[in-house]
């Protein structure tokens, strides 16, 4: 049986309130005791904040393709005038999104939802062929009309709401009393209605902590009645302050009497009124406002007596609230209270003032009696668990699936489109546009799963940086071999435009969709997943609002992550450019989403630092880790040219040991230390070339005015700007040592090169290398040319030896299995290719 | 007081008033009125006739009905109403009348005073009184009621003993009855469900009566007009009523089970959490204590940024070249990663225009002398000023849904919407 379960009760402002969390948690817990059903989460995309929170409830239970949001028109709520196209049309779209998930039952937690919120929440049209079950917490309005329905607009929708309500097919009420009251006044089947009870938060529970500093923040400073709720006129809060009053002055003396919970400032003024006019002192009784749930726990378990004088409950979690927490508790004997609190000796007329006296004197004189109603109280509130309700609701649910006649009608968008065509009303050209846009999304009409790889850089300028070969090198693999189940789709983003858009194919080999779709906006689903594997700041800081809408409507978004280095060694670029500002941003806008995968463990290692040190809140929702990039570079076609001096620098190199260094000469690089070294190494009666490769990059204008005028430049010391491959090759085959100097890196593929080409590396001792490296390279921590320069002092007695770490057995991957890592990082297992090589 | 009012006042104390007595007669009446359809003259017997409840129903319903009692007080009762009761032996009464000539012969609470070899008489001579198809209806206490076999049968003292309603039913069977029906009378409890079922149910409120229901032979068409009445179930059982106390005490060790289940797997959790709270208590603890030295700091930063500001704000000249200095740098320059680190900066100058009503009107005009800069300008105020929808008037009309370009698809429908849109106009 698939249960479905609409929980925009969990989304609307009602999530501070009862009525939403009972939602959540009732869902949880049909979740969680779901056995062999299906159960899926229907959500409005309308309250985009709650979305990830309520997905995280869920984590441990289902999959997370089955919470499923739609996305909805905006603004519907009915208390503000002009929503009504919107609002019929929302709700049409709501209902053919949950026809789509052909639901053998529907659950709706919360049906009074939309008023001053953006919910839809509709029984709908008799075009479902399954059964809708609701939920009554209470009828307080619908009895109370004087007192509750004063606002007429409410009115009218609340009145509306009950007519439809009573509609539905199967109705679940939170207490025995509710139920009894639906069956009375709204004249429900007494077989369509089932009490599923409701239970306490786990926050909830003997604690006997005793930390006085949160009494004394609160202002109380003696033994302590308390009651825990809203001041609304059916609390009866003006008759608990004249029995309090009514005390016998013995008693009175001892405690004092502390509201907790959110009462209105008027409210407040009448019930002090009350007190003076009952002549007690004004110091006897606490207000404490809106409490966090782990305070409130605190008073309960901290009171002397728990009263909850209401006259009119729909189930009264206070009083279970304060019974779990070992409170003893007296109640009012009306409504639903009685089934909460089974003491009949502590049940007492609410409209009779001199009975709550007595009652309260009885517990408050004689404290073993207390213990004793407080322990038979909380042995009875062992019935109401989340469990035991959502067994009876799963129980309920089997047994009308079984009755209803199961024919499913698939639902078409053409269908919908009429309805909504056929909607009377005002509205205007952008409500179609956004109705046309939940449609497209809510339906989609590409089936396969996706994978969205952003090559944003890539395709529109190729900065040629080490991330655009990564980007090339995974994608093709990822073309080649796509995972099993997706499809593979190569995305961009622009700075100017929101959305990200179908990619144009980029080798002749790719098997890509046909070009006519390029410059269209991606379609997306719930299961695809979108790698961010290009690195492009500003685009993707521009497309947040798109991400963040895919994110909320199920798509998993992970970015690779290259380094922090701009974040963490700010001084190795120019202050006005800013980078470290831009790449927290850029993380700023990245962590929002599902994870990232870093390049290498080190990084995320500051990934997790910078993570934990900046937005903590993010560390329960962020996934962060790592993958190893390729290094089999051979299907890459090598450029090729071979100046006219190399004959000169190749004999130079050939005549003696030869230390190499490969990178762009930029401060982060270590190229001035190496160079202070070498100048003493050159003093000394060691005869050695540094040869540097690289181009020239930003703040060390000083450092290359002093390569070029070198007294040993072209004799020991080269430096080779921009050199062909071929080239490189060359002077690869004759050195005798690479020396990595950076002192940081995300990855370290010069040190692979190396390896692969079987030649020692000296390399700074910095997490990274050693993760790469292992024991295969010889490590200085050197912070000065002359440790360094008795470092490689070092390093070449043990090479004259032949001691020194070999690098030929160091492991590296080729992309196919570096790729096979980024799947697997991102939740995509690729099928059993076995193992490859080391 | 007269003895002869004795059986009277305790009938008037314990079998209930007239009224009470009479409605409950009225279950037999399914079984009697199809006999009004078979035949012209429909003459029943009541023996013991009491207070002549039923010969008063009967009456009401058409049948000509005789009562018998042997006690006076009773008779006068009968009489008061304009009854035909007459003080006869039960027995003799039934000798007196010919074959075939009643349709029902009844007897309410008259077995258990009777000798057992009188009521096998009475069974016998009744089956030769009844016409065809005709009904002898025998009610007495159900001694399977455990209060009524124990304790209340004895409150009459004129009760010989009782009668199993086995016992009683197999009379008329062993007479050669066509069929016989045992019906449960006056339980307490109706149905109400397996979970209130308790003890005090099983004890007291199985049927406290019954009544033997017995029909003479007759055609089958004629017997068919009563297989409804026949085929029903009436009366609650003890069976019935330890089985639902049964259920309902498995319910109620189910719930327990579940609590204990419940409260074990809490324990364990608790303990759990109890180790994982220590932890975070005390990394709780460091964050604290680092917050406070961040938060130090920032106030610091704050005070400095924001005397920095002031003096650059309050700068004149600042104000009026700032776009230019940025934006002329920012064309100058080719170089992509040059570019997007402008970019940002470009970003940030839009904002502060944003902010400075006066100081966007200046430079707005100054840039209008140079179109180039002017087009890249407004191209970036427009990538990088977001509107603030949530606090104004703007708010219906805008969306918290931001609004994208629609997929291919999203532009399918849009299209699509429109065109039944004006289709159903143009029908109109």
């Amino acid at each position: 049986m698939r249960i479905v379960i609409d929980l925009q009760g969990a989304q609307t402002d009602s999530r501070f309130r009862g009525i939403g969390r009972y939602s959540l948690a009732i869902a949880r817990a049909i979740a969680a005791n779901k056995a062999h059903h299906e159960v899926l989460i229907v959500l409005n995309a309308s309250f985009p904040e709650t979305i990830e929170l309520i997905r995280k409830e869920f984590a441990d239970f289902l999959p997370y393709e089955n919470i499923r949001v739609f996305d909805s028109l905006y603004p519907t709520r009915e208390s503000q005038p002009g929503n009504e196209w919107r609002r019929s049309a929302a709700a049409k779209i709501r209902e053919a999104f949950i026809n789509d998930l052909n639901p053998d039952v529907l659950y709706v937690t919360s049906f009074f939802e939309g008023f001053i919120d953006d919910a839809v929440i509709t029984l709908g049209s008799s075009q479902h062929s399954y059964p809708i079950v609701v939920t009554l917490y209470d009828l307080i309005p619908l009895l109370n009309p004087t007192k509750y329905l004063t606002n007429k607009g409410y009115k009218n929708f609340y009145l509306a709401k009950i007519k439809e309500f009573t509609k539905a097919d199967g109705f679940f009420a939170i207490s025995e009393h509710s139920a009894a009251e639906a069956v009375r006044h709204l004249g429900i089947k007494i077989e369509k209605i089932t009490n599923i009870s409701g239970a306490s938060d786990n926050i909830f529970k003997i604690n006997k902590d005793n930390d006085t500093n949160i009494l004394k923040h609160l202002g109380i400073n003696k033994p302590y009645v308390l009651y825990s709720g809203g001041g609304d006129e059916r609390k009866n809060l003006l008759r608990l302050v004249q029995s309090f009053a009514g005390l016998s002055a013995q008693i009175m003396d001892q405690f004092m009497l502390v509201l907790a919970g959110y009462i209105l400032e008027d409210e407040k003024k009448k019930l002090l009124k009350e007190a003076a006019i009952s002549k007690l002192p004004l110091d006897k009784i606490v207000f404490t406002e809106y409490l966090p749930e782990e305070d409130l726990a605190f008073l309960y378990n901290n009171c002397t007596l728990f009263v909850l004088p209401s006259w009119h409950e729909g189930f009264g979690l206070p009083a279970l609230e304060a019974i779990r927490c070992g409170a003893p508790v007296i109640a009012s004997n009306t409504s639903s209270l009685p089934e909460v609190v089974c003491t009949e000796e502590t049940l007492f007329d609410p409209f009779n003032t001199e009975d709550i006296t007595q009652k309260m004197e009885s517990l408050l004189s004689n404290e073993s009696f207390r213990n004793e109603i407080a322990k038979k109280q909380y042995n009875h509130s062992l019935i109401f668990s989340w469990d035991n309700s959502a067994r009876t609701a799963i129980n309920f649910f089997e047994r009308i699936f079984e009755k209803s006649d199961n024919s499913t009608s698939a639902s078409s968008i053409s269908n919908l489109i009429s309805d909504i065509a056929s909607i009377d009303g005002n509205f205007n050209d952008l409500d179609l546009k956004f109705a046309a846009k939940a449609i497209s999304t809510n339906h989609p009409s590409v089936r396969k799963k996706q994978l969205f790889v952003d090559i944003s850089e890539l395709i529109q300028t190729d900065a040629r940086t080490g991330v655009q070969r990564v980007t090339r090198s995974i994608l093709s693999e990822l073309t080649l071999n796509p995972p099993k189940d997706y499809e593979v789709v190569p995305v961009y983003g622009k700075i100017e435009e929101t959305g990200y858009m179908y990619a144009a194919p980029l080798t002749n080999n790719a098997n890509r969709r046909c070009s006519n779709n390029d410059s269209e906006i991606i379609e997306f689903k719930i299961g695809d997943i979108f790698l961010g594997l290009d690195l492009q700041h500003h685009v993707t800081r521009c497309q947040n609002d798109f991400l963040k809408f895919m994110y909320q409507m199920g798509v998993k978004i992970y970015f690779v992550v290259y380094d922090l280095i701009p974040i963490l060694l700010p001084h190795c670029y120019p202050a006005k450019h800013s980078v470290d500002i831009i790449h927290t941003q850029w993380l700023s806008v990245v962590s929002q989403f599902n994870g990232a995968v870093c390049i290498s463990k080190s990084v995320s290692d500051e990934l997790s630092n910078w993570l934990t040190k900046n937005i903590p809140d993010r560390l329960d929702f962020f996934d962060i880790s790592w993958f190893h990039l390729g290094a089999d570079i051979n299907n890459s076609l090598p450029s090729l040219g071979i100046p006219d001096d190399s004959i000169q620098v190749m004999n130079a190199i050939e005549d003696r040991i030869t230390f190499l260094m490969v990178g762009t000469v930029e401060p982060r690089k270590g190229h001035k230390i190496v160079l202070d070294a070498f100048e003493l190494i050159w003093n000394s009666a060691l005869n050695a070339n540094l040869v540097i490769i690289g181009k020239k990059g930003w703040m060390v204008d000083d450092l290359c005015v002093r390569m070029r005028k070198h007294r040993e430049n072209r004799k020991r010391l080269f430096w080779l700007e921009g050199i062909s491959d071929e080239y490189l090759e060359k002077v690869y085959a004759a050195s005798s040592c690479l020396i990595a100097a950076s002192e940081g890196e995300g990855f370290g593929l010069p040190l692979i090169e190396a390896a692969q080409k079987k030649i020692p590396i000296i390399a700074r001792d910095i997490p990274v290398f050693r993760e790469v490296a292992g024991k295969h390279a010889y490590y200085f921590s050197a912070t000065t040319g002359e440790e360094l320069a008795e470092s490689i002092k070092e390093w070449m007695t043990l090479y004259n030896e032949g001691r020194h770490p070999k690098s030929d057995d160091m492991p590296w991957l080729t992309w196919k299995e570096s790729t096979k890592q980024l799947l697997k990082a991102i939740g995509i297992e690729s099928e059993g290719s076995g193992s490859d090589n080391e | 007081m007269n003895n002869q009012n004795f059986y009277r006042a305790f009938e008037d104390k314990f079998r209930g008033s007239r009224e009470n007595i009479k409605s409950r007669l009225e279950v037999y009446l399914p079984f009697v009125l199809p006999l009004k359809e078979i035949y012209e003259e429909f003459d029943v017997l009541d023996i013991g006739c009491g207070r002549g409840e039923w010969l008063e129903l009967m009456s009401e319903n058409g049948f000509n009905a005789t009562g018998v009692d042997i006690d006076d007080g009773m008779l006068a009762a009968c009489k008061d109403l304009g009854l035909n009761a007459m003080n006869k032996d039960a027995l003799f009464a039934l000798k007196e009348l010919p074959d075939e000539s009643q349709v029902v012969i009844s007897g309410f609470h008259i077995a258990e005073h009777l000798p057992f070899d009188t009521l096998l008489e009475i069974v016998k001579e009744s089956k030769r009184v009844l016409k065809p198809a005709g009904m002898l209806i025998l009610e007495t206490p159900n001694p399977a009621n455990i209060y009524v076999g124990t304790n209340s049968f004895y409150f009459d003292p004129t009760h010989t003993s009782p009668i199993p309603s086995e016992l009683l039913s197999f009379l008329p069977e062993f007479f050669g009855y066509k069929r016989i029906k045992v019906l449960g009378l006056q339980e307490g409890q109706k149905e109400n469900g397996t979970a209130t079922t308790s003890i005090f149910d099983v004890y007291f409120n199985s049927s406290p009566d019954y009544a033997v229901v017995a029909q003479k032979e007759a055609d089958q068409n004629i017997l068919s007009l009563f297989d409804n009445e026949f085929a029903k179930n009436y009366g609650l059982s003890i069976n019935t009523l330890c089985n639902r106390f049964e259920e309902s005490i498995k319910i109620r060790f189910d719930k327990i089970a579940f609590a204990a289940r419940d409260a074990k797997e809490k324990a364990q959790s608790a303990e759990a959490k109890a180790q994982s709270a220590e932890a975070k208590a005390q990394s709780a603890e460091a964050k604290a204590q680092s917050a406070e030295a961040k938060a130090q700091s920032a106030e610091a930063k704050a005070q400095s940024a924001e005397d920095a500001l002031n003096a650059i704000y309050t700068s004149r000249s600042w104000k009026i070249t700032a776009p230019y200095r940025i934006l002329g740098d920012f064309t100058k320059n080719s170089k992509q990663r040059t570019v997007n680190v402008l970019k940002s900066v470009a970003a940030k100058c839009v904002k502060k225009i944003e902010n400075y009503p006066r100081l966007k009107g200046l430079t707005s005009k100054l840039i209008s002398h140079f179109p180039k800069i002017k087009s890249r300008f407004n191209r970036f105020y427009e990538i990088y000023y977001v509107p603030k929808y949530y606090n104004d008037a703007q708010f219906t009309q805008t969306c918290n849904l931001k609004f994208f370009p629609l997929t291919s698809h999203g532009k399918q429908i849009y299209e699509e919407i429109k065109k039944e849109i004006a289709q159903r106009n143009e029908a109109v």
